[in-house]
């Protein structure tokens, strides 16, 4: 006899059902699986066959045929083992198959009989609520990320033996409780925190108001001046991710399979770090499964790309594209996935390949021509530079008896103001679809950032001082309305115009 | 008769190819012997061979076959405006004949009456640091104000930092190229060089078109020196093109002002050293070298009434005594980030300070 059971596979992030038809016949003995299988599905059939046996049900040789539909898309992964196994008990009748039209079935199988964990239950999920699907069976490790979605009623089961007894009314399960979403307290993965970060007063108040206001940020400094301590400060002062946000970021996560199963949800914002090694496909997303790259997986976070210059030009210049829509679509011959990738763009790098450029310790002089200096920094472009709002230099210059006496502020302390700018930004940017003041666009900023008489004169006075661009201008704008959120302002005073000028991006990295 | 004469020189130059010694030696000739030559070549032989050697003699009747370089040189003058003065011309300055092996022609592209006019040439290293950079800006924009005109040699660094400061105080600036005068090397510096021919002038004693040649800086910086009444260096490294301008300066017998820069400065070694040996050449200010000029400073109408806040004094007064880091100027003023970043901008834009390298700050 046929039974069918309900599973999901994902394309890209979004789901779409499966049903998996399995038909034994008496015949020779076989197994086919048909229905475009990928490696991984057909390989499935030893797994099955072990799981059952081991859990104590008859395998005994038949005509078993799989089919997989719809047949003309390609099916990947491995949550098809336990769908397969509980459809070929069902048709050999092995357990009563009333209750199998209820259920959307998920799992991996191991060979003793017991469920693995899969990748995108998430999404998957989230896929079958819109599609009217309300019952699910996954694998128990997955319970605490399915157990974030509110409208689902979800089995979490350990093994196939523990599934047949309760499709079969023998057992008893409760679905898994629901959680309900809080942020984390950001995550201190470094043990890092600014009151550990003596001076840099100057590169502390970039960070501050890059974070505040989704600002892309790029330091240049010599070696050593400190650039990736302050970096790993970052994560401790980004604002609390909302509950979207978090699915949104959960989601990507969760089809990459780099999720925690005990965590099942990304609570602090996350802080992607790729090599500078790091090939095209890795940084934007692709290869022969469509994956998402590290900016989608930087999503709703920050990616730091420590000593920008040494990275692929052409990989950096692929960063311009997501930077400025806030998604990458990876198109590939058989299919063409759209993963979300707003990010924060944190960028470090020193001023010149020896590292030692603009350096006031005798001992560590530059050496580079004018020549190498222009090509190292060349490597980032015009239209890259474009899309960084603020600049600032770091240098490892210290002043002990100035600072011995005055206490550092605490990245905690930081973070209160900035989650109070980015409160001001959600009220503020409601009706308009945007987050954070980096996003506005020139009908936002023609609202937002209106100037008084005297701001317009200030900035028309810096705009003949340093040549400024309209590009530069429009940043400096953007960057003065989160130092006046910052500030609490309602309007931008002449004073935010100030400070902003002096974070200025640069047009060029070389002045002459 | 002198277009005659001219175009003698020119020939000498771009035809027979001579260098300006060979050219000066002729040149010692009477005039109406010096236009026969390109007419006449082979008659010329004897009256060449008598001033500037056989050799010489023989390449001008070699070059009598061949005229194509002569004709691109007078075509390249004629499109592109191009005016020359030579050596004996009234309009050639009398200092600058005066040095050794002066050059014989000079091609102009500007205004040829600065050539006579009193100036201070600004040189220095080609990658200076920030700071170099602003004093070489800070001194030229005094002295150009002073009526002054600065020469320079259109390279990166300190020397476009020199002509810029001249062009934005409103004076006078000439540039000596080491190629043709129609040329823009290095090309970055284009948009200085186009204001230059517009507002200064632009000399060099390479026939127009000729290509940048690594040899030609050095002989360049002779013209740069001879033209100046002083030559004032501002950070040159070691072996820097600056000090063989010094060099000549010294030979040459005209002033030479050096600034010191910090004793630990990679970019101001070789001015330092040769400060060593010339402490009387050392200037801490513009004032210092209108002084040793015999000049008087015109009183700067807008920086005397300026009112500074109290804040605003507290880093004037501590700028003043060197460039201060960032964290020092919150220790100064107590002021808070924030308000202290506002500040200092602010103070950029009135022109009172500027940023240096490693978020210093120093004034001007």
């Amino acid at each position: 006899m046929i039974a069918t059971i309900k599973s999901y596979a994902l394309d890209g992030l979004k789901g779409y059902p499966v049903d998996v038809e399995v038909d034994t016949q008496k015949g020779i003995a076989s197994f086919d699986i048909v229905g475009l299988p990928s490696g991984a599905v057909k390989e499935s059939r030893n797994r099955v066959r072990s799981a059952i046996r081991n859990s104590f049900f008859d395998f005994t040789a038949k005509r078993t045929t799989v089919n997989m539909a719809p047949a003309d898309v390609k099916k990947e992964g491995s949550s098809f083992d336990f769908p397969i196994a509980v459809g070929f008990l069902a048709s050999t009748e092995q357990i009563s198959s009333d209750r199998l039209s209820e259920f959307v079935m998920l799992g991996e199988l191991s060979l003793d009989g017991s469920l693995r964990k899969i990748n995108g239950v998430l999404p998957i999920l989230i896929s079958a609520l819109q599609a009217g699907y309300r019952k699910f069976i996954v694998p128990a490790e997955n319970a605490v990320e399915a157990a974030y979605v509110e409208e689902a009623t979800v089995y979490a089961v350990k093994s196939l033996s523990d599934a047949a007894a309760f499709l079969g009314n023998m057992l008893e399960i409760a679905p898994v409780e629901h959680k309900i979403y809080s942020a984390d307290a950001a995550r201190n993965k470094y043990g890092s925190d600014l009151k550990y970060v003596k001076g840099q007063a100057v590169a502390k108040r970039a960070l501050e108001i890059a974070v505040a206001g989704g600002h892309n940020l790029i330091m240049c400094g010599t070696a050593g001046a400190g650039k990736t301590m302050l970096a790993k400060c970052i994560p401790t002062i980004m604002p609390e991710m909302s509950f979207e946000e978090a699915v949104e970021t959960t989601k990507i996560h969760s089809v990459a399979g780099i999720l925690d199963p005990a965590e099942g949800m990304i609570k602090t914002r996350p802080f992607r770090t790729p090599h500078h090694t790091a090939s095209l496909c890795s940084l934007i997303g692709g290869g022969n499964k469509s994956t998402a790259g590290e900016v989608s997986l930087a999503h709703n976070g920050v990616l730091f790309l420590d000593e920008m210059p040494e990275y692929n030009k052409r990989t950096l210049e692929t960063l311009r594209q997501p930077l400025e829509d806030g998604v990458v679509t990876v198109t590939r011959v058989a299919r063409s996935i759209e993963y979300p990738a707003r990010f924060m763009l944190v960028a470090s790098m020193n001023p010149c390949p020896c590292g030692n450029y603009g350096s006031t310790d005798p001992n560590k002089q530059c050496t580079c021509t004018y020549n190498e200096r222009k090509r190292y920094v060349g490597k980032i472009s015009g239209p890259l530079l474009d899309r960084i709002d603020l600049f600032v230099t770091v240098d490892g210059v210290e002043y002990d008896e100035l600072r011995s006496s005055s206490e550092e502020e605490s990245s905690a302390e930081v973070r209160k103001r900035v989650a109070a700018a980015r409160a001001i930004q959600r009220k503020r940017f409601s009706a308009d679809g945007i987050h954070t003041n980096a996003e506005m666009n020139n009908a936002h900023m023609e609202k937002y950032c209106k100037l008084d008489p005297g701001s317009e004169k200030l900035l028309a006075a810096a705009y003949r001082k340093f040549g400024l661009s309209a590009r530069g201008v429009t940043r400096i704008l953007k960057v003065a309305r989160t130092v006046a959120d910052l500030q609490g302002r309602e309007s931008i005073a002449a004073s935010d115009i100030a400070e902003a000028i002096q974070y200025k991006a640069k047009e060029r990295l070389l002045d002459d | 008769m002198i277009e005659a004469y001219k175009k003698a020189v020119i020939w000498l130059q771009s035809e027979a190819g001579f260098s300006s010694g060979v050219i000066n030696r002729i040149l010692s000739l009477p005039e109406s012997a010096v236009i026969r030559i390109p007419d006449d070549p082979a008659g010329s032989f004897a009256v060449v061979k008598s001033a500037a050697g056989e050799k010489a003699a023989e390449k001008i009747s070699v070059a009598a076959k061949n005229s194509d370089a002569f004709k691109k040189t007078l075509a390249r003058m004629e499109i592109k405006g191009i005016k020359v003065v030579v050596r004996g011309e009234s309009d050639y300055p009398e200092a600058l004949s005066e040095i050794d092996n002066p050059p014989p022609i000079l091609y102009t592209v500007g205004d040829k009456s600065l050539l006579k006019s009193r100036s201070v040439a600004v040189v220095g290293s080609r990658n200076p640091t920030i700071q170099g950079e602003k004093t070489a800006y800070a001194f030229s924009e005094v002295l150009a104000k002073c009526s002054l005109t600065i020469v320079s040699g259109l390279a990166r660094g300190i020397d476009a930092a020199a002509h810029r400061a001249a062009l934005d105080a409103g004076g006078k600036t000439i540039a000596v190229l080491g190629t043709g005068v129609d040329r823009v090397y290095p090309a970055e510096n284009r948009a200085l060089y186009e204001e230059i021919a517009k507002k200064g002038l632009l000399v060099s004693e390479y026939p127009p078109g000729t290509e940048a040649k690594a040899y030609h800086f050095p002989e360049r910086n002779r013209i740069v020196s001879g033209l100046s009444d002083a030559v004032l260096v501002s950070e040159a490294r070691e072996k820097s093109g600056a000090l063989i301008t010094a060099d000549y300066a010294i030979k040459q017998g005209k002033e030479l002002f050096i600034v010191p820069s910090a004793v630990n400065s990679e970019c101001g070694r070789g001015s330092n050293k040769l400060l060593k040996e010339l402490q009387g050449a050392m200037v801490l200010s513009p004032d210092d070298v209108i002084e040793a000029l015999g000049l008087y400073r015109a009183p700067d109408s807008d920086a005397t009434d300026m009112d500074l806040d109290v804040n605003e004094e507290k880093i004037m007064n501590r700028l003043q005594l060197g460039n201060a880091h960032f964290e020092e100027l919150i220790a100064v003023t107590g002021l808070k980030v924030s308000e202290l970043n506002a500040l200092l901008t602010g103070m950029e834009i009135k022109g009172l300070v500027y940023r240096a390298e490693n978020n210093c700050y120093g004034v001007y």
